[in-house]
């Protein structure tokens, strides 16, 4: 066991609507977590509550062990956070911007600050408001990444830039990670992001974290099986995620395995069997 | 925190320059027509009682606008209907409390802008109204002494601070239907008082407060001002609670 930068315990937010928790979760140095869910999933609420911006109304949440409420100041100058707050601010150029927070952090870093103004090809002398969404997206990326930061929570961060500068952000946070001990917990909609940089894969949905799992246990045990036909016994099985009756008679699974294990003692054929892609799994996930 | 608050005050002040040189204007203009005002005022109270004025409205410039020389009344914010669903000051604060910035050196600093803010206000608005007397050769300095009206001034200051101080509260730790509900409140407010007092007092409140002036002087203005910061302080220490205990969603 590493570790661990975040411990989320029994979590619980109400509101009107909508209600994020009870919800744990578990964070270890040296891991990169993907946030998975549909839109108004709880994905940024989950964010909002770990920056203290909004309170929870049950259960702690830890970061570097510590109490984030009593301990605030010296845990948010650990975290690098990105989740969109810096339109309100528009008036001002990205110059101002990186001022007025930089202040704020002593391990401010400027001259990593100007690396990847230059990397990123952003105009510093252009205000916030003026850019555009991508651009917006790089610089809150960027001034996350510009202090010595042991954790970044970064909301769909490449939501609306372009290909270019996403393999940018992956190759900065890959670099991030080789670093030294620290983490990650991006929210993402891109695949691809998943594949390349987590470890752990978190699904929410309706404010719950309804799967957890390791990306390899995807891999290995995510697969489409198409079936001479469905037993009783898979209708409800746990592992099994999706069937068809309809031709082609198919199930997709979570335990592969397991799954072809029931079908052989049960004497139903497999006609051929495929390991899902992430991007396959997701819409599993959140659809079902 | 002192340093941290102000630093983060003077930003603050910086990024708004131009609301604030828009609601210094405004305010100008308002000094020069309260001067006429306070003119008339002072000859109905201490030469001829039957000088006819609009006294309503010089209370209401008192009474009801000073207080608004506590925040920068021409910001975008105070302007636009799309605040109410917008919600532009939560928005920021939300973005400051994303920050390691203690929550303390935030409410500190908003009282800060808001101090400095009503400080310029005021010395427009004064200075405004002293011009103004001076310019048409008003018979007000004949009755009211320049160490008088320096009184009158502070009494009116320590009001405007002690009310004026809701408004950082108001801006950070209310939302954008408050904001905008709040002036009407005020106003409602602002009637029921003031036709009690005419009803009661027969005489406006800047003629009972010019009639003081002279009598009370400055143990009156020293009184005002304490009450002033004291008002300050405690909406101080009530946007502090708030912010500490308010979803910024």
């Amino acid at each position: 066991m590493g570790i661990s930068l975040l411990d989320v315990i029994g979590l619980e937010k109400k509101f009107q609507n909508f209600q994020l928790g009870p919800m744990d979760l578990k964070v270890e140095q040296g891991m990169v977590v993907g946030l998975v869910g549909a839109n108004g999933s709880g994905k940024s609420t989950l964010f909002k509550l770990l920056m203290n911006i909004l309170r929870k109304d049950n259960g702690q949440i830890l970061l570097f062990g510590k109490n984030v409420e009593k301990n605030e100041i010296e845990v948010k100058q650990k975290v690098g956070f990105a989740g969109d707050l810096l339109d309100p601010y528009g008036h001002l150029t990205i110059e101002e911007l990186a001022g007025m927070i930089a202040y704020w952090y002593p391990t401010w870093n400027k001259e990593q600050f100007n690396h990847l103004i230059k990397k990123y090809n952003i105009n510093t002398e252009e205000k916030f408001g003026k850019c555009s969404k991508g651009t917006k997206k790089k610089v809150e990326f960027i001034f996350s990444l510009s202090h010595d930061s042991a954790l970044l929570l970064l909301d769909e961060p490449t939501a609306g830039v372009d290909i270019v500068s996403q393999r940018k952000m992956k190759e900065d946070l890959i670099l991030f990670m080789e670093e030294g001990e620290r983490s990650i917990i991006i929210a993402t909609h891109n695949a691809d992001e998943i594949n390349q940089l987590c470890d752990d894969i978190v699904v929410l949905q309706a404010g719950k974290i309804i799967y957890s799992f390791n990306k390899d246990e995807v891999y290995e045990n995510w697969a489409k099986l198409w079936v001479s036909r469905v037993p009783d016994e898979l209708a409800n099985h746990p592992n099994v995620i999706l069937f068809s009756t309809n031709t082609p008679v198919q199930v997709v699974t979570n335990n592969a395995h397991k799954i072809e294990r029931v079908l052989q003692s049960k004497q139903v054929s497999i006609s051929h069997s495929q390991r899902l892609t992430m991007e396959e799994v997701f819409e599993y996930l959140i659809e079902t | 925190m002192f340093q941290d608050a102000f630093w983060l005050a003077k930003k603050e002040l910086k990024h708004h320059w131009s609301a604030i040189a828009l609601s210094l204007l405004f305010t100008v203009f308002v000094g020069g027509s309260t001067g006429m005002l306070l003119a008339d005022s002072a000859v109905k109270m201490f030469e001829d009682h039957a000088t006819s004025y609009n006294c309503f409205l010089l209370d209401l410039i008192f009474l009801g606008l000073t207080p608004a020389f506590a925040t920068i009344f021409m910001a975008k914010p105070y302007l636009t209907l799309q605040t109410i669903k917008e919600d532009p000051y939560s928005k920021r604060m939300a973005f400051l409390r994303s920050l390691p910035i203690p929550v303390n050196v935030l409410a500190f600093s908003r009282t800060i802008v808001m101090f400095i803010i009503l400080l310029i206000m005021s010395s427009a608005f004064y200075l405004s109204i002293v011009f103004v007397l001076i310019g048409m050769s008003s018979t007000f300095y004949d009755f009211i002494s320049t160490g008088e009206f320096l009184i009158f001034i502070f009494i009116w200051f320590g009001y405007a601070l002690a009310v004026g101080g809701i408004n950082p509260f108001i801006e950070y730790g209310t939302n954008g239907k408050v904001l905008h509900l709040f002036p009407f409140i005020f106003f409602g407010l602002f009637l029921i008082f003031i036709l009690n007092f005419y009803n009661y007092t027969g005489q406006g409140v800047v003629e009972m407060i010019l009639y003081y002036t002279k009598n009370a002087g400055w143990p009156l203005a020293i009184l005002s001002l304490v009450m002033g910061g004291f008002g300050c302080y405690i909406w101080n220490k009530l946007l502090t609670i708030r912010l500490k205990k308010r979803d910024y969603v």
